[in-house]
């Protein structure tokens, strides 16, 4: 599946420009590849997130397509009790208060 | 997720919380996810950042905008996303040759040039490259002769780097399109 990630990405609607795919930020590319990997691993169905995936696009349109990528992970990751709402919520407030005066993972 | 507001610095927390957590269960390693990216990378690239360069390389009254302010000189090119709150461009000659790291983590004008490279975000080049940087960039296939002067830009917060290499010869007689094709990632960087 890696070996034709582009045509994957595609697949499912990611934007892209002249057949590249196109990350404004580096965390979109680290979500989009948990993604692939996890799906790849068999921790869930492609088509599960994917559906979640287009839920979220035409529930909040005005939303980035790698927010609404970010929250169909996060739904399908709760969803499979791969992980809770609250160690989410808990681990983002470690991290922030983690001393660094950069961005962190860039 | 609530139905608050986007603040993109959650989303980014978020992201890698979440990363973080898989991590942690062993669904995934960070290695894992720096080969797809590696994908990723291959396919991303610099083009931004290219088109830039090769502009300035043709472009001279464009290079002086470029050199004096990159934020505001960039504008036209309407790139999307990206934190190039500040963008400082600095230019190689014959006698002195630019190359740029972030010693605190992994600061990259992306923008520009898409997602970094690892061996950016590795300890080694970014501690190293600052104290040694001619024999880093030795390492890395790149001999700068002994005449020239290196100098090092570490970025910050704010501040985002970009080399603009020097016109390889005969590249004004080439295309737009051809000319940004000759300018590569880690040229613009300073590695190459």
């Amino acid at each position: 599946m890696q070996g034709d990630l582009t045509a994957q990405a595609e697949a499912f609607g990611a934007p892209s420009a002249n057949g590249e795919l196109v990350f404004d930020e580096p965390w979109q590319g680290r979500v989009l590849s948990m993604a692939v990997h996890l799906s790849d691993r068999g921790e869930f169905a492609w088509d599960d997130f994917r559906a979640k995936l287009v839920d979220e696009i035409s529930e909040r349109p005005e939303e980035g397509y790698y927010v609404q990528f970010l929250r169909a992970l996060e739904k399908t990751l709760l969803h499979g009790r791969l992980l809770a709402a609250t160690e989410i919520s808990d681990r983002m407030r470690v991290i922030m208060h983690a001393p660094h005066d950069h961005i962190r993972k860039n | 997720m609530d139905d608050t507001p986007t603040d993109m610095r959650q989303v980014r927390l978020r992201a890698e919380a979440l990363e973080s957590l898989l991590v942690e269960r062993g669904l995934l390693m960070e290695s894992d996810i720096d080969q797809v990216i590696a994908q990723f990378e291959q396919r991303v690239g610099p083009v931004n950042g290219a088109k830039v360069v090769a502009r300035a390389w043709t472009d001279a009254e464009f290079k002086l905008r470029l050199l004096a302010d990159g934020t505001d000189a960039i504008r036209e090119f309407r790139f999307s996303g990206g934190q190039v709150e500040r963008l400082v461009v600095v230019e190689n000659t014959h006698v002195e040759h630019n190359v740029v790291v972030c010693t605190l983590c992994s600061c990259y004008p992306w923008a520009l040039l898409g997602l970094p490279p690892r061996w950016y975000k590795d300890p080694a080049y970014r501690s190293r490259i600052v104290r040694e940087p001619r024999s880093v960039l030795a390492e890395m296939g790149l001999e700068v002769p002994a005449s020239k002067r290196i100098r090092v830009w570490d970025s910050s917060a704010e501040i985002r780097y970009m080399v603009l290499p020097q016109r390889p010869d005969g590249a004004e007689a080439l295309s737009e399109k051809e000319r940004e094709a000759l300018v590569t990632r880690d040229a613009m960087i300073g590695v190459a």
